[in-house]
């Protein structure tokens, strides 16, 4: 955890400068002009206001879920179920939705986002009830979960909740109360940027200055201090775990109801996933996890751009990514290698 | 007063009669402060030779030196007569230098044949031959008279026996000269006598100590030599048959000795009819089932210390967890003011005025990484001392750190610093003062001076003798008898997770409890 | 091998998507048949083309169906060709919103869950032409085809009953859409017609990727009796290899999944599909209908037996390749047929 949280904050720009130039060797490899390559990145990621829009996009559910697995991280749990999470919020949102689909917009999309927080929230629950009362790793039950979560979907989309309209596994479109109010004319971009902004600077906050924000920190660095202390240590770890389940539906509500219009089987091109590495590339903070999200959202989007206009795979945005991640998490291990431990300073 | 320190002896290139290992002016510097400051010593072939100060005086940073950890800014290290740098911690091991830390580089969920064929080449590179590597531990333990069970996982021994693996470890791996920081600290009576004992047996057979202590009567008995340091700097050395102890304390602390802490004058002898903390018939079980304590009763009344002595690993830790509410004995009752808190949590006992101090401060006690305002106030961070509806007041949480660090004289930078960055003795003042500043009616405290420095020990047994004057119940737990006989109105031993004796202080001598220590009735 | 339960769902679903919208446009004529006979387009010079593909181009399965024959029609009318693969449904729409705004003339939504997503990136660039594997509705610049396999599935039955000489063949496929039923239907039509006793075991399996399951169906079939099986799902020729039956594979060719089993497979092209509609773009001729290409296109067509043509008797093979042809030139209609069954 010590490394995770502590990275220094220099060595992420240097990183993600290396990764672009390994990037840039292996679209060279494949026989494209590098340059060439990042410029049509750059414009597929800012170049219209539709690509702006795009980046946002991609960025919101990234930086949701990031900023949920950033506050487990700093408790010193790790939610790796977040994918489940967001699908079932997904799936509660798209079935309230149309429940609802003659009420007025904001009760429907209150009514939705709502649902969709319970079942991400439920879902990390069982998570975390078994983690802390039965000891087992949360690591595995999460990824289990996540498949049970997955099936469950896809049941349900090609059982009860599908739209008899149509043999595709998919719940019927979702009305306009259902869907997410714009925010910029002339583009897709909806509202949920501006939610994943709000939720990341009261995660912010809730760490600095909150009394609860304080004993997550406190329950991170050391339980067995934190426990020794007083700290309600269980209960700080079902709520971070609650709180991850219920950003991630929260995302799956977004998605569904500002993007797709409709619960689909493939709502996630596994943003649950992304959102773990987001939220180590954020240093496990929550406004380091939106900016992270935004750097990721840039990168998908500019790298669909790049494979349809210079026909360089996408994938290597993806090798991007991950490679950013992994040399910040190397730097970091070398320089905490380097540097032994300060507790054998101690007695300095 | 006189001091006269002798001249260390320089040693001829190639020589084999002049130091083993030299020191020759070193200096380290950590931006402005200079931790060493042309540190000299010499260490001959066969010898024990004791490093004595104060934390802080530089000990540490002049043994990390040594250990390959840092490089010296000024100055050179001589093995044999040579002159050698150490790059690294490898090249240290090369040259023959063994290193035994007070904080174990043990890996706790690996077996002890297992730890020392860590990194170690010739117990293979990928699959470690431990089988091989627990046999010629065996052997290499049984012929220093230490008892090792080298398939014994790491975790599931204690402070001492640990202690003994790194020894042995050091050993193992073909150190001829060794260095042990202050390796009694965590030791018993007992454990210190045979570690005494083996380190004269060592010397006897060509290895050379170094051996980091302010434990005046051991460095009595076992070393040759004794090179003092203060303020980074060697006051002198000194051969330990002609220097009095009173020189040798004045060189380390800087001016004449301080009183010893005596005993308390005027105990509370009238057992209060309701006893301010107790424990009923309480027991517990490890892990697997094995019962740790069984049926132990006892109860402190408001004003009275009742120390518990026993060597570590017979059950004080659970002892100390079942009476602060971290653990759920697994029978019995805890008692406050005669209510049942059997069920009560940590948080509500603190509540209720009970306050705790963790055996081990760095794993237990303090969160390292957070300041030392943040660690005092995490007990109460949720009361109107420093939140309100929730929200944290860092401005009161950090004015209530300044007032902590002035009353007790807690040595560092301001209420920001890291607790990692602070020395031994400085973190337990933070530990002794989060419990003993909140007025607390009822004080548990386990191994309150364990590697703290002179200076140190001195103020946390003020404390916690104000405290109990004030009327608060106390229960010492701890494994150094001085301190159990200096602070005590009432002593009883546990042995095997039993009590096998209780005492008043004016009843009982060092000798009868270190028997009964050992499971000796008398 | 077949892998990846994505990609499998998506093919599986855009096939049996395809079949319910041809089943569709067969029952229910387009209520935009106004708009798509009346407007006339403006021709395309420079065509270029782009395809949207669900899983990777080297699948030998249907994303290289598409790709290949995208490329294909490329060549054939001299267009650039671009595609995009690996394309998440949820990723779909800004993938083609993102071809449009480049410029490309005719986009190609090769999955049947773009549908939606193909809509309303249509109705944002009126001037591109868009073909897409289903849509619900029919948007002016919005076409679609489809896979009506079915006709294969005839010649797969006559086949099939023509080697079973104990009378009993198999079909194993997922869950009863409107496509493998007309896929059933026909098979089992085709083998009435080489052996009016013949009997038709079927078997769905309930779900659209389960290749044990599949593989146990195929089994229970071969143990009662079933010396040919239609494999319509992965796990069907794993479970004639296993029981020792011969097995016909689909979409590709898959002999190379049990080179002894695999009699010959049911190939789709969608190649002449591909070019009519590039021409008809280029010319500006291009409406917005169904594009259902069948044997007669060339597009629906059985695969090399690979030398296991030595166990079909001379006299149905005869037949077989007669009935094909009458298909072709449409002297013989393939009855369509999307009754549920047991």
């Amino acid at each position: 955890m010590r490394v995770i949280v502590g990275t220094d904050i220099a060595s992420i720009p240097i990183a993600i400068i290396i990764a672009l130039v390994i990037g840039g060797v292996l679209i060279a490899l494949s026989g494209v002009n590098p340059f060439e390559a990042y410029g049509a990145l750059l414009q597929g990621a800012f170049g219209t206001p539709q690509h702006l829009a795009d980046t946002l996009i991609e960025a919101t559910p990234l930086a949701l879920i990031g900023v949920g697995i950033a506050l487990c991280f700093r408790a010193g749990v790790f939610n790796v179920g977040a994918e489940g999470q967001f699908l079932l919020g997904g799936m509660a949102a798209a079935i309230t939705g149309n429940l609802l689909s003659t009420a007025p917009a904001i009760a429907t999309l209150l009514a939705m986002a709502i649902a969709a927080v319970l079942a991400g929230a439920a879902w990390a629950a069982i998570a975390a009830l078994l983690k802390v009362y039965l000891g087992a790793s949360e690591t595995l039950t999460t990824i289990m979960l996540t498949y049970v979560a997955t099936y469950l979907v896809s049941y349900l989309l090609n059982g009860p909740a599908r739209d008899p309209a149509t043999p595709i596994a998919q719940t019927q479109p979702l009305t306009t109360s259902g869907l997410l109010p714009g925010l910029w004319p002339g583009t897709t971009l909806h509202v949920g940027i501006v939610i994943a902004l709000i939720v990341a600077v009261a995660a912010h906050y809730f760490l600095r200055r909150r009394v609860g924000g304080f004993q997550i920190v406190a329950t991170g660095l050391n339980p067995v201090a934190a426990r020794s202390a007083g700290l309600p240590v269980r209960r700080i770890l079902i709520s971070v775990f609650l709180t991850s389940g219920a950003l991630a539906g929260l995302a799956g509500f977004i998605q569904v109801s500002g993007v797709q219009g409709k619960m689909i089987v493939n709502l996630s091109p596994g943003y649950g996933y992304t959102a773990i590495v987001v939220a180590l590339l954020g240093r496990s903070t929550p406004l380091g996890a939106f900016l992270a999200a935004l750097f990721f959202g840039a990168l998908s989007a500019g790298g669909a751009s790049m494979e349809t206009s210079v026909g360089v795979p996408a994938s290597v945005v993806t090798i991007v990514q991950y490679l950013t991640v992994l040399l910040v998490i190397a730097y970091t291990a070398a320089r905490t290698l380097r540097r032994p431990s300060r507790v054998a300073d101690e007695e300095e | 007063m006189a001091i006269s320190p002798l001249e260390p002896a320089r040693a001829a290139p190639g020589s084999t009669t002049g130091p083993i290992l030299q020191m020759d002016k070193s200096t380290v510097r950590f931006g402005e402060v200079v931790a060493n400051d042309r540190v000299s010593f010499d260490l001959a072939p066969g010898e024990i030779h004791a490093l004595l100060g104060e934390n802080g005086a530089g000990k540490t940073t002049l043994m990390r030196v040594l250990a390959g950890l840092i490089q010296p800014d000024e100055g050179q290290v001589f093995v044999r007569g040579e002159a050698r740098s150490f790059e690294s911690v490898a090249d240290s091991v090369a040259a023959g230098i063994g290193m035994v830390h007070q904080h174990f580089m043990l890996v706790p969920t690996l077996t002890v044949a297992e730890n020392v064929s860590l990194g170690l080449r010739s117990a293979g590179r990928l699959f470690p031959n431990t089988a091989r590597v627990g046999r010629e531990l065996r052997a290499l333990a049984d012929k220093h008279g230490l008892s090792l069970d080298p398939s014994a996982r790491v975790s599931d021994l204690s402070i001492g026996q640990q202690q003994r693996v790194e020894i042995v470890k050091a050993l193992y791996r073909g150190a001829t000269i060794l260095i042990l920081d202050e390796p009694t600290a965590v030791l018993t009576p007992g454990e210190t006598d045979s570690l005494l004992a083996m380190l004269r047996s060592l010397t006897e057979q060509g290895t050379s100590v170094v051996f980091i202590s302010h434990k005046l009567r051991e460095i009595r008995a076992v070393a040759d030599r004794v090179t003092v340091l203060r303020h980074g700097q060697t006051v002198g050395t000194w051969a330990l048959d002609s220097v009095a102890d009173a020189e040798l304390t004045s060189a380390m602390i800087g001016r004449d000795a301080a009183p010893t802490v005596s005993s308390r004058l005027a105990p509370t002898t009238s057992v209060a009819p309701v006893p301010r903390l107790a424990v009923e018939r309480v027991g517990a079980r490890d892990r697997r089932g094995h019962a740790v304590l069984d049926s132990v009763s006892l109860s402190v009344a408001p004003g009275e210390i009742l120390g518990i002595a026993g060597v570590d690993g017979n059950g004080q830790t659970e002892l100390a967890e079942i009476l602060s509410g971290v653990r759920r004995p697994s029978a019995g009752e805890v008692r406050l003011d005669g209510a049942n808190i059997t069920a009560a949590t940590v948080a509500e006992r603190i509540g209720h005025g009970l306050a705790h101090v963790p055996e081990d401060r760095q794993r237990t006690g303090l969160i390292l990484d957070l300041s030392i305002a943040e660690n005092l106030a995490m007990e109460t961070v949720g009361t109107a001392m420093f939140s309100r509806r929730g929200s944290l007041n860092r401005a009161a949480v950090r004015a209530h750190a300044e007032d902590i660090i002035s009353r007790f004289d807690i040595r560092c930078s301001g209420p920001d610093q890291r607790v990692r960055d602070l020395s031994g003795g400085n973190q337990q003042k933070v530990l002794i003062a989060r419990a003993v500043s909140r007025a607390p009616s009822a004080l548990v405290v386990s191994q309150p001076t364990r590697g703290v420095d002179l200076g140190a020990v001195e103020n946390i047994h003020r404390q916690i003798l104000d405290l109990a004057a004030q009327g608060c119940a106390v229960i010492l737990i701890s494994t150094e008898l001085d301190e159990i006989l200096a602070l005590s109105d009432r002593i009883a031993v546990l042995y095997s997770g039993t009590i096998i004796s209780t005492y008043d202080r004016a009843t009982v001598d060092l000798g009868t409890l270190g028997m009964n220590m050992t499971g000796q009735s008398v | 091998m077949k892998s990846g339960l994505h990609r499998t769902l998506a093919v599986v679903g855009l096939v049996a998507a395809i079949g319910f919208t041809s089943a569709c446009s067969t029952a229910v004529p387009s209520g935009n048949t106004d708009n798509a006979t009346s407007a006339a387009r403006t021709p395309v010079e420079d065509l270029s083309i782009a395809i949207v593909l669900s899983g990777p181009i080297t699948d030998n399965d249907f994303n290289q169906v598409g790709y290949e024959a995208a490329e294909a029609a490329g060549e054939e009318v001299g267009a650039e060709v671009a595609y995009a693969e690996n394309v998440s449904d949820a990723n779909a729409e800004r993938t083609l919103r993102n071809f449009a705004s480049d410029g490309y003339d005719l986009i190609i939504a090769h999955s049947f869950s773009f549908g939606d997503a193909t809509l309303r990136v249509a109705a944002e660039f009126p001037d591109a032409v868009f073909m897409a594997g289903t849509a619900t509705s029919n948007a002016e610049n919005v076409g679609t085809y489809d896979n009506p396999d079915y006709q294969g599935a005839y010649l797969a039955g006559m086949l099939a009953a023509g080697v079973a000489s104990e009378g009993t063949v198999g079909w194993v496929s997922a869950i009863q859409t409107p496509n493998l039923l007309a896929n059933l239907h026909a098979y089992e039509a085709g083998a009435e017609d080489i052996n009016p006793e013949i009997t038709v075991l079927h078997s769905f399996i309930g779900s659209f990727y389960d290749p044990p399951r599949a593989r146990e169906a195929a089994l229970a079939q071969i143990q009662s009796g079933a010396q040919v099986l239609s494999a319509q799902t992965v796990g069907t020729i794993d479970g004639a290899i296993d029981g020792g039956a011969l097995a016909i594979g689909a979409l590709t060719d898959q002999n190379f999944l049990g080179p002894d089993n695999v009699l010959t497979s049911v190939l789709w092209d969608l190649a002449p599909v591909f070019t009519d509609v590039a021409t008809a773009v280029q010319d500006g001729s291009w409406t917005n209908e169904n594009y259902s290409y069948g044997v007669a296109e060339g597009s629906i067509t059985l695969a090399d037996f690979h030398g296991l043509d030595s166990r079909v008797p001379a006299d149905v093979m005869a037949t077989v390749l007669e009935r094909e042809a009458e298909i072709a030139s449409g002297e013989f209609e393939v009855p369509y047929d999307v009754t549920t069954v047991d």
